[in-house]
């Protein structure tokens, strides 16, 4: 064996070993500084009303490239510029920067129209002025059904596909985009009896001579109050946008409708099904333009450049230019589109069967932050925990009750009811994003 | 060793026993040829040249020996020997000067005795002074104006007196190996213009009746270098043939027939080299290559290393046109571009035309490689072949009929899948496939003095799978041609007629996933009919003229389900068919000695050719798909779009001296044919495309001029050439389309204007021990594709740098001969780093992190620099053996340079980082064993 790897070291056999002598190094170019601290400008209008927002940013350069980076610490804002969006007829808005990079325009300000062309206009701190090309808002075309089917992905997860088709448009070539928000009901799987917010009461007599104790234990010394009830927060629900592109065209096809479009795909065990789903799809209608766009920017940042042979990658910019100096790159795109929404709820029969998935994934025993048994010795260690917690406001307020507690090393069905503590999120809903309040059009 | 006669002298008669003798006789007296002071300071040429032409001497030299000195005359009227002596004793060299004016400069004390043939004189009569006389004759202005034929004396035979009553004369003699004296069996004497021949018997004697008068006699054999010698036959007589080895003389006379050209020939931007002359050069793993050979001339470039074509002075690669034996080779490489289709046993030799393209040719921009075969010995048979770690060959050739016509086959494949299958390797290897094979068949056939043709075939298969990847790439050229040659009664006017078809099939299997499976494929098929001719029997005069007509078919793509599983729907892109025919006509006109101008047209018509549905697009508006107004159906053979233009040749020549010459050109040229691809290297996945009803053909514009000199006593061979390219209706890419299926390639394509100029320097060493050649070139190329319509912009309209822009090259070839058996050779390559988009920053935008790129070519990938060796050994001289072996081990990059094809980004774990790929990053060692029947030269 050594020797046969010996040979294959010292002498070259075939081609194919050729092809693998290639060899990779690491290296970090040279840059022109002009090339880095470029504009970048996010914005669109379209016929739904506002406010609408526009985004303006710098880029960064390579080598702060990170992927521990969020989105939120790679922003640079372009600040102290003076945005505008200006239509056809010359009406036009000046924008409110809101917070740092973000523009914003009024309520109840300027309302994108179908037919009518907007372009953006943006003058910066040092005077530099750029401007969009007219962007028209396209007729809406009708979304005609949404709906799921049933989808087995890679040999193993079952789950829906929701498709899209359109309504038939008379134009021969439309580009579409869409834009989809998820909203879901959840729970928080248990209710606190107790809350600590950090404040501890020694057990006392009242003046009537009545002694108070803590709620569960005759001998402990600290007392926490009992909630009410009536408090319930582990109802919620969660709207989000759902992540991925979703576009398409019928510059190729024949037929002037999309038919069946897929949009995106969630397994059948998955938790948000576990309540009700429900699904807005929103579908812009965009210019040939925008499309490309948007087409481009994805490949570019998709393929792998990993191989002999790759497409020349070459810089994309939109359609903002600088007044006064072409050759000044700028990149990202102002756009309108026309939006036409439908909504349907996921159907029914294929919630999860589990009690509880986020009980079970989220509110475990692992996760458990104290725990006592229900009865008399115990409490050394609950008051040992808030006093803990006592110098740890993030954890505030902290939730006790009765809670299910499975044993990790017996049977799933081997369970207790056992007084806990566990994290926040297991009592408040909120704490996973959503709001109690339910959504408008929740049926 | 070979002496070398200073030309352009009036040679006077001289006799071997008389030089003897002269030795012998110190010169006294009165000082023989005084030199004047004013000589002082002159170089080794110039004194020469003066001294030739003061006293009529003739100066014998081995142009090695002559280092570049100057003159020091202290005094006046010193003797010639006194002050040759004083002045090449400083290289070591002894200068002896005889009474006739023979001076001789040589390394060893003059012998008394010479060696037979050390003048290499190419007669020495043997039979009494009183009977014959020989003498030379002044040299043929003609002959130093075409290096072609060598007939640099005449020599007298018989008297006036002797033959004042005969007709016809017998001349008789003997043919003896200038070194050995060995007499040469089989050798045929041959006059020139009867035809009439005889051959040498067993001892060389040979008889032949011929006319009184001059004759030119051509003496051939198969071990010897052929001679043309002029006779001028008075009365019977007789002379001795002094012939010498092919094998001593080899190198000689491939320089020899250069030597002159470059700087004599109208001709400029050429390079034309034989495989003989390249072979020494070490390549990667040891395959001999012509292409890659051609990478190493001034002005020839490649984007790194595997990846196929090259760039000739800042143009694309789809502007060169490879033609072998007139069959034109689409695809010219083997292995994505690691080796070329070429197969460099089958080769005699290739041009490469880079600034004034012969008016035959037409239809490309840049520049014709065009490559002529190997045809088969037409005397015997042989054989031979070679082991590299790549490939074996075997080339066979002989006679059909002895003498009338001749084979010649030659095959190479490689065998990497054997050793996959013996061998005990990765995974990952096993997975890999690369194999190819060519073929090239040669049949002549001389079928009387008039009339030769040639039958040639070609064919080349490669197959190809990454490893790693899942994608199988086949591709393939098919062509053959015939070759009709015919001379015209004064055998100095010919036309060719030939008839070539070329086809190239690409296929690109793709099977990842299965249901997705499939087969993409497309195609080219080019036929051609040329002819074309050359009148020569004009004075100061060279006619050229003919037609041509080419029938352009192009598979334009299809893509279809590779099995059953696949669920991938047919989609096909249909044929498309033009017809490119030129009329041609040139003249090279030799207004003085020292003046040639040269002058050619050729009318170009292009015909895109139905059936076809084409669009067309609102005028002033981007051709894209939301602008056709209306779609156009073109009928089988209709013309869709006529495309006609006149290309222009012009050519100059000044001789500045016999051996410096100053040249011009301008070439106007126009191309229907596009290659599309959108990776930046040639990769195997490209397809052609003919200009149709919205592309226009490309015209190119070239002016060059440049200087030519045969410096150091013709040693060295030096020129300097530069030249301004515009070309207009370049076809390029816009950013980001993707070719791969597109239907109507004007919506993705824009054309554009080049820009390229450059200057290049070359020096060759031609003889010695060393040989090779040293060249730089300074060159820039770049695109502007600008439009009042941002849709019509390639980099916002802002030119850019073209892929190949490579500033800087330098190449250095050199071959050092330790003896006949022995030789080491080298390659030292530089360029600056091709130029190349970089990303540069990134943001953020609607929720994704985008990556920023700089400018198109803005940057540049490190400056490329590499190292090549080879040792070759060849197997005994022994003239009488079976089979002949050479081993040559070759290391290529020697200094394991990791030199960067490219320079990517990529994700690594939570950061990006840059790498640069490096193709050859560490020295290849590769040890090749050629073989053949016969001996060394054989």
């Amino acid at each position: 064996m050594k020797i046969n790897k010996h040979i294959t070291y010292v002498f070259i056999f075939s081609l194919p070993i050729l092809l693998l002598l290639s060899c990779v190094d690491e290296t970090w170019p040279e840059l022109d500084p002009s090339d880095e601290d470029l504009l970048v400008v996010e914005g669109r209008i379209t016929n739904l009303p506002g406010p609408y927002t526009v985004k303006l940013s710098r880029t960064l350069p390579m080598d702060s490239l990170s992927e521990n980076n969020t989105m939120a610490d790679d922003f640079v804002p372009f600040t102290n510029a003076v945005v505008s969006i200006t239509d056809d007829q010359n009406n036009s808005e000046t924008l409110t920067e809101i917070e740092p990079g973000i523009y914003k325009t009024a309520e109840g300000g300027i309302q994108g129209m179908v037919g009518k062309s907007y372009k953006l206009t943006i003058v910066s701190e040092d005077g530099k002025a750029y401007e969009s090309d007219y962007e028209e808002i396209l007729e809406p075309i009708g979304i005609d059904s949404i709906y799921t089917k049933e989808e087995l992905v890679d040999d193993v997860i079952l789950g829906y596909r929701f498709v899209v088709s359109s309504d038939l448009n008379p134009a021969e070539r439309n580009f579409y985009k869409w834009e989809l928000y998820e909203t879901y009901e959840y729970h928080a799987p248990y209710n606190p009896q107790y809350e600590f917010n950090g404040v501890f009461t020694n057990a006392y007599t009242d003046a009537q001579g009545n002694f108070h104790p803590g709620s569960y234990s005759d001998t402990r010394p600290y007392n926490i109050p009992k909630l009410p009830n009536s408090l319930n927060l582990n109802v919620c629900w969660q709207t989000e946008k759902v992540e991925g592109s979703y576009r398409e065209t019928t510059k190729y096809i024949s037929t002037s409708k999309i038919d069946e479009f897929p949009l995106h795909f969630i397994y059948y065990g998955h938790t948000k099904l576990r309540f009700k789903y429900n699904l807005l799809v929103q579908q812009h209608s965009i210019s040939e333009k925008a499309y490309n766009y948007l087409e481009e920017l994805e490949e570019q940042n998709s393929y792998d450049e990993n191989e002999l042979y790759t497409k020349q990658p070459y810089q994309m910019r939109g359609n903002v230019r600088n007044i006064n100096n072409s050759g000044e790159p700028v990149l990202g795109y102002f756009y309108t589109s026309g939006i036409s929404e439908k909504r349907m709820y996921a159907p029914p029969d294929k919630r999860p069967k589990h009690k509880n998935e986020y009980a079970a994934f989220y509110c475990y025993s692992a996760n458990l932050l104290s725990v006592s048994y229900l009865g008399v010795g115990a409490t050394n260690q609950i008051d040992l925990f808030l006093e803990l917690m006592s110098n740890r406001p993030s954890y505030w307020p902290v939730y006790f009750g009765p809670a299910v507690i499975y044993h990790p090393d017996k049977m799933p069905w081997d369970w207790d009811i056992w007084f806990a503590a566990y994290p926040k999120y297991c009592y408040d809903c909120r704490e996973k994003g959503g709001q109690l309040e339910k959504p408008d059009f929740w049926e | 060793m070979k002496y070398c006669l200073s030309r352009m002298t009036r040679i006077k008669p001289f006799l071997v026993f008389v030089l003897i003798f002269l030795l012998n006789c110190s010169v006294f007296g009165q000082v023989q040829y005084p030199v004047p002071k004013k000589y002082d300071n002159l170089n080794w040429q110039s004194f020469v040249e003066k001294i030739k032409e003061k006293y009529g001497v003739r100066i014998f030299y081995h142009p090695d020996e002559i280092k570049d000195i100057r003159f020091n005359i202290p005094v006046d009227s010193l003797s010639l020997e006194k002050v040759l002596n004083e002045n090449v004793k400083q290289i070591g060299l002894r200068a002896v000067v005889t009474e006739k004016g023979n001076v001789f400069l040589t390394k060893d004390p003059f012998k008394k005795s010479l060696p037979k043939g050390f003048f290499n004189a190419l007669a020495v009569k043997t039979e009494s002074i009183t009977d014959t006389e020989t003498q030379t004759k002044e040299q043929a202005e003609e002959f130093l104006e075409t290096a072609t034929e060598y007939i640099p004396e005449t020599f007298v035979v018989g008297s006036y007196e002797k033959g004042a009553l005969l007709k016809n004369v017998i001349l008789k003699g003997y043919a003896k190996n200038a070194i050995s004296g060995e007499a040469i069996i089989g050798a045929t004497i041959m006059d020139k213009e009867s035809s009439r021949g005889v051959a040498t018997d067993e001892n060389g004697y040979f008889e032949i009746n011929l006319s009184k008068g001059k004759h030119i006699l051509i003496i051939q054999s198969v071990n010897i270098k052929e001679k043309r010698i002029e006779v001028d036959l008075r009365s019977n007589g007789s002379i001795e043939l002094l012939l010498d080895d092919k094998v001593v003389m080899l190198e000689d006379v491939i320089i020899r027939g250069q030597r002159n050209n470059k700087v004599k020939t109208t001709q400029m931007g050429i390079e034309r080299l034989s495989i003989k002359s390249v072979k020494k050069i070490p390549l990667v793993f040891g395959e001999k290559d012509v292409v890659k050979v051609a990478l190493l001339l001034p002005g020839v470039k490649s984007l790194g290393e595997g990846s196929a074509g090259f760039n000739v002075r800042g143009s694309p690669s789809d502007q060169n046109l490879f033609y072998i034996n007139n069959v034109p080779i689409y695809n010219t490489s083997h292995a994505a571009g690691f080796f070329s289709a070429f197969n460099s046993d089958a080769i005699e030799e290739f041009a490469l035309y880079k600034s004034n393209i012969p008016i035959s040719y037409g239809g490309r921009l840049s520049s014709i490689f065009n490559i002529k075969a190997k045809s088969g010995n037409k005397n015997r048979f042989s054989a031979n072949g070679g082991i590299s770690p790549i490939t074996g060959r075997l080339l066979v050739e002989g006679p059909i009929q002895d003498d009338k016509s001749s084979f010649l086959l030659s095959a190479r494949s490689t065998y990497s899948n054997w050793i996959l299958e013996v061998m005990d390797v990765d995974e990952d290897i096993k997975d890999s496939r690369a194999n190819f094979y060519d073929a090239v068949t040669n049949f002549s056939f001389k079928i009387n003095d008039k009339n030769e043709l040639g039958i040639f075939t070609y064919a080349s298969h490669d197959k190809m799978k990454l490893a790693g990847v899942s994608t199988m790439y086949k591709y393939s050229n098919i062509g053959g041609s015939i070759i009709w040659k015919h001379y015209f009664n004064n055998q100095k006017n010919f036309f060719d007629f030939s008839i070539a078809h070329s086809m190239y099939d690409f296929t690109e299997e793709v099977d990842e996933v299965d249901y997705l499976a499939y087969k993409y494929s497309n195609a080219i098929d080019h036929s051609e009919l040329k002819m074309d001719i050359n009148i020569n029997t004009i004075e100061h005069h060279k006619i050229n003229y003919g037609v041509n007509s080419i029938l352009y078919k192009v598979n334009r793509g299809l893509k279809e389900p590779l099995n059953q599983e696949s669920t991938i729907s047919v989609l096909e892109l249909g044929d498309e068919k033009g017809i490119e025919a030129g009329v041609f006509i040139s003249d090279e006109w030799e207004v003085s000695k020292k003046l040639t101008v040269y002058g050619g047209l050729r009318y170009n018509m292009y015909s895109s050719l139905g059936p076809q549905k084409v669009y067309k697009y609102a005028d002033g508006l981007p051709k894209i798909t939301e602008n056709v107004e209306d779609s156009i159906f073109f009928k089988n053979n209709e013309i869709i779009k006529f495309n006609g233009g006149l290309d222009i040749r012009l050519a100059a020549k000044y001789m500045l001296d016999d051996d410096i010459s100053l040249k011009f050109s301008y070439n106007r040229l126009r191309q229907n044919i596009f290659m599309l691809s959108n990776t930046i290297a040639v990769s195997p996945n490209f397809k052609w495309k003919l200009s149709d009803y919205n592309i226009k053909p490309s015209i190119g514009d070239q002016i060059s001029a440049g200087f030519f000199a045969n410096i150091f006593a013709n040693r060295y061979e030096l020129s300097i050439e530069g030249y301004y390219k515009k070309v207009q209706n370049l076809l390029e890419i816009k950013d980001g389309e993707d070719l791969f299926l597109n239907q109507n390639v004007e919506t993705s394509t824009l054309q554009g204007e080049l820009d390229a100029y450059g200057v290049e320097f070359m020096i060759k060493k031609l003889y010695g021990k060393l040989t090779g050649w040293f060249n730089y070139t300074y060159s820039r190329s770049s695109v502007l594709v600008d439009s009042e319509l941002q849709e019509n912009q390639i980099n916002n309209g802002e030119s850019y740098l073209s892929n190949y822009d490579k500033p800087h090259a330098i190449n250095l070839v050199a071959t050092y001969d330790f003896s006949r058996r022995v030789n080491i050779s080298g390659n030292l390559v530089y360029s600056t780093g091709r130029p190349i988009t970089y990303p540069t920053g990134y943001y953020y935008w609607d929720d994704s992190r985008i990556i920023n790129y700089s400018k198109r070519n803005k940057y540049r990938i490190p400056d490329y620099f590499r190292v090549d060796l080879s040792i070759t050994v060849e197997g005994s001289l022994r003239k009488r053996k079976f089979a002949h072996g050479s081993w040559t081990l070759s290391v290529y990059n020697l200094l394991g340079r990791k030199n960067a094809y490219s320079v990517f980004y990529k994700r690594v774990s939570d950061n990006i980082k840059a790498y640069k790929l490096s193709i050859f990053g560490v020295p290849m060692v590769s040890l090749t064993y050629n073989i053949k029947l016969g001996n060394y030269e054989n």
